[in-house]
């Protein structure tokens, strides 16, 4: 009997598992994302996002920044990038923690087509 | 002169059915049980990004938070609402345990190492940053209560092995209210004494083994309902009480014995109490200069070396130096002739208080901070069921109460919780010497001091949350 309950419960984590497959967010490999200088020092700081689609800058997208941190807890902070040209992108983030923050970015392109990808995290010292 | 009957939270209206239905534990579960799949699931299967998934928002920051106000509050709800206990519980009515829980496993030995090991892996592998692990950690809970409760007879998953349990019965010494009997004089006539040994009707009595009228306080006590609904004379409550009294109390209690005279009581005690300052610790921006001076004095940069260090020294020598000393001088001044180990056991009680203080002051920080927090998550996994709630914000989530009042709150929780505590080692103190009381009960004041103006600090120290990038 213990045996069967036993079956039931790895059934039931497979299974989660499975329908689970579908539900992170879509990101698009093509896009390539990098930060002109991670933050690193507590308080307001100017982010400048650079996205490349291929080797070509990837202008007139509309692109959200998330900041916040790895741990639950601390309320986001959602801001809209503006476009600097030439695929870069800018906006002031209020660090107000010390600790591990994370950058996600939502990108909606020219062409309707969305994304989202969270940049690798980063101290606050 | 009439004595004034005690409040009796079941005689309350809206509150009967509790005492009267015997389902009502199970209604209580059901919604815990519902959260806690949702929380294995999207632990599992979700964003693996701590405040994007309810599996670590919900445990770590509103559960934590409720757990301690509405121990403070009320009592020990969440042990009453378990949902670990849903699919024990279910599996008891086909599987009936053959085993007796082993005699040397019963005590809190088991628990208080369980406890040190969570605390332990809780820093090591980040549980808080970590979705798959805190649901790995609901889905082990599961298992374990289910694997234990189903070979061994009575309730030894709660007793002698869940540290959780442990935590919320240790706190639940400061709760305001206790099963308790109504009219003691009622059980002196009672012949069948079900609330112990259940009835007929599959109605188990306490499987913690508390008999009711014997029964001191709410150590041990998960608040299961078993015993009210076995009572075939409808002779025990939820009482109030003064909060923290049974810390007083030297009777013995029924189940347990003498936790004055307990090593194993004393040492998760001891662990409860001082793993509030080491949590603390983990937290804050000196840990991480700490451990960085570890580093270069030793030349080992591996975490769980640095951990170690900091957990001896936390859990170990801090204690064992304060207590020891404290003991030592007591002993020199009372000339109480006792070994100073049977001396630390009596007094440990009296700490509980300021553990539980810091405990609380700790919790309800995350809780009030990230309160709303929990309003993004709740809108994607709508969102993922096809149902819009954009309404809903997503930032600018301010705190639940202003700031500004976090921090005053915080030291008032540990004034009053070092005050308890000077009450209990005193009282304490007055009852085992004659001789000198006020310079014998002098060292424990000062362990007090030092245990305060140490919480003080932690918790004025900015906040600095490293996990997934060490160091
Ligand atoms: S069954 Fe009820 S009346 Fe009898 S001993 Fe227990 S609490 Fe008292
Ligand atoms: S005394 Fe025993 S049966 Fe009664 S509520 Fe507490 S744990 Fe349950």
């Amino acid at each position: 009997m213990l045996f069967r309950y036993g079956q039931l419960i790895l059934l039931s984590l497979i299974f989660v598992s499975l329908i689970g497959c579908s539900r992170t967010p879509s990101d698009d490999p093509r896009l390539l994302m990098s930060l002109e200088q991670t933050p690193s020092a507590m308080g307001v700081q100017t982010i400048v996002l650079v996205i490349n689609d291929g080797s070509t800058p990837l202008d007139n997208a509309k692109v959200q920044l998330e900041a916040t941190m790895t741990h639950a807890g601390m309320p986001s902070q959602i801001v809209q990038m503006q476009a600097l040209g030439a695929g870069k992108y800018q906006a002031s983030i209020d660090f107000s923690m010390l600790g591990e923050w994370v950058l996600i970015v939502n990108v909606t392109e020219a062409n309707g087509a969305v994304m989202q990808r969270t940049l690798p995290a980063f101290n606050i010292q | 002169m009439q004595q004034i009957p005690a409040i009796d939270l079941l005689k309350l209206p809206g509150l009967r059915w509790l005492g009267r239905w015997r389902y009502a534990r199970f209604a209580l579960q059901l919604p815990l049980f519902a959260l806690a799949m949702l929380m294995v699931w999207d632990g599992l299967t979700g964003a693996q990004l701590a405040p994007k998934n309810s599996a670590t928002v919900i445990v770590w920051v509103h559960y934590r938070g409720f757990l301690m106000l509405a121990l403070l509050v009320v009592g020990n709800l969440f042990c009453m609402a378990c949902p670990f206990m849903l699919p024990r519980n279910l599996a008891r009515r086909i599987i009936k345990p053959r085993f007796k829980w082993p005699t040397w496993l019963r005590n809190k030995w088991l628990a208080a190492g369980l406890l040190v090991l969570f605390f332990f892996a809780y820093e090591r592998f980040d549980l808080w940053a970590s979705p798959w692990w805190t649901a790995m950690l609901i889905v082990s809970y599961f298992a374990a209560a289910l694997l234990i409760d189903s070979s061994f007879q009575g309730a030894p998953f709660c007793k002698y092995v869940c540290p959780l349990g442990q935590f919320n019965m240790l706190s639940s010494t400061l709760s305001p209210i206790e099963v308790a009997v109504r009219q003691p004089q009622r059980c002196q006539t009672c012949a069948t004494k079900d609330c112990i040994v259940g009835r007929d009707d599959d109605q188990p009595g306490c499987e913690l083994w508390l008999f009711q009228p014997k029964k001191v306080g709410n150590l041990d006590c998960t608040l299961c309902l078993d015993c009210i609904h076995a009572c075939p004379h409808d002779n025990i409550g939820l009482l109030a009480r003064v909060p923290g009294q049974e810390l007083i109390s030297l009777q013995p209690r029924s189940g347990i014995g003498k936790i004055e005279e307990r090593s194993d009581f004393s040492l998760l005690m001891l662990v409860f109490t001082w793993g509030a300052l080491l949590n603390a610790f983990g937290m804050i921006s000196p840990v991480y200069s700490f451990y960085n001076w570890l580093t270069a004095q030793f030349a080992i940069t591996s975490e769980t070396f640095l951990l170690s260090v900091v957990f001896i020294l936390a859990l170990v020598i801090e204690p064992v130096v304060l207590l020891g000393g404290a003991a030592w001088l007591f002993r020199r001044i009372s000339g109480h002739n006792e070994r100073l180990i049977a001396i630390i056991n009596r007094f440990m009680k009296g700490f509980l208080p300021i553990g539980i203080a810091m405990w609380t002051a700790h919790y309800a920080f995350h809780f009030i901070i990230g309160f709303w927090t929990i309003l993004p998550v709740l809108r994607s996994l709508l969102a993922e069921a096809g149902i819009n709630f954009s309404w809903m914000p997503v930032t600018g989530l301010s705190p639940l109460v202003p700031q500004a009042m976090i921090y005053p709150f915080q030291m008032g929780m540990i004034l009053l919780g070092s005050v308890l505590s000077a009450v209990i080692t005193w009282q304490t103190t007055t009852t085992i010497t004659k001789q000198r009381q006020r310079w014998a009960w002098l060292p424990w004041a000062l362990v007090i001091v030092a245990m305060a103006g140490s919480a003080m600090w932690l918790l004025s120290q900015p906040m600095d949350m490293r996990g997934i990038l060490e160091g």
